[in-house]
């Protein structure tokens, strides 16, 4: 898979700023960090799911496991969901 | 002595089909949301009182949506037509060039802050005049670097 497109990273950005708001850096910031993740989310997708213990990793659908890394990283962080 | 001509409130704007800020309300005062990614624009339609002779400067109040320094930037442009004028409103309209203006917000999340326009291009406003003023954020400008939305809550039209 690779990265997403200027267009859809731009997306994103668009979103996270109108739906959350960062005052402490700027646009370029946000956009940077937006392109950063996608990147490391491409570079490190093929580890993660080598993580993943059977039958999970074979049986997951793309969408379920992506939704179960996400759904983790927002608890460790500290946002209900 | 600088004098309020008009005092323009965001339930008083009007706006075009697509690309408008949000009309919303934040601890029951009305703003306008202007968008950090989307040029988003609304309109206020006055009349140009009699008596106006001077140079005239729009004051834009607003606060960012979020907590922290950054720069937002406000185009603001007029449109003044004289009963008689070549204007078709049907299908025209006839902005001069707009009026540029930035400043950072606050730190504080909620704290006001406004920034003053001098509309050098004003259309040649006279007294009398069915005028729209137009206003947007400029998002490409390279002063707008607020990350969140800008939220207006007055306009204040002041002649010099």
């Amino acid at each position: 898979m690779a990265v997403l497109t200027t267009q859809q990273r731009g997306e994103i950005h668009a979103y996270l700023c109108r739906r959350f708001g960062y005052g402490v850096v700027t646009k370029a910031d946000v956009q940077a960090v937006v392109n950063a993740t996608d990147q490391w989310q491409d570079d490190n997708a093929a580890a993660f799911n080598t993580a993943l213990p059977e039958p999970g990793k074979s049986a997951l659908s793309l969408t379920q496991k992506t939704i179960i890394f996400c759904y983790v990283a927002l608890k460790r962080a500290g946002i209900e969901v | 002595m600088a004098t309020t001509r008009f005092a323009l409130t965001p339930e008083s704007a009007h706006f075009p089909a697509t690309n408008f800020p949000a009309l919303s309300s934040v601890n029951a005062r009305p703003v306008l949301a202007f968008d950090t990614t989307t040029s988003e624009t609304c309109y206020w339609t006055v009349v140009a009182p009699q008596g106006l002779t001077g140079a005239l400067s729009a004051i834009v109040h607003f606060f960012g949506n979020a907590a922290g320094t950054a720069g937002v930037a406000f185009d603001v442009a007029v449109e003044a037509i004289t009963p008689g004028d070549a204007v078709d409103l049907d299908s025209a309209t006839s902005f001069d060039t707009v009026n540029g203006g930035n400043v950072a917000t606050l730190a504080t999340q909620g704290h006001q802050t406004s920034v003053s326009i001098t509309l050098t291009n004003a259309d040649s406003i006279a007294a009398g005049d069915y005028v729209r003023i137009s206003l947007a954020r400029d998002i490409a400008d390279a002063n707008d670097t607020f990350a969140a939305d800008a939220y207006v809550t007055l306009v204040e039209i002041r002649e010099a």
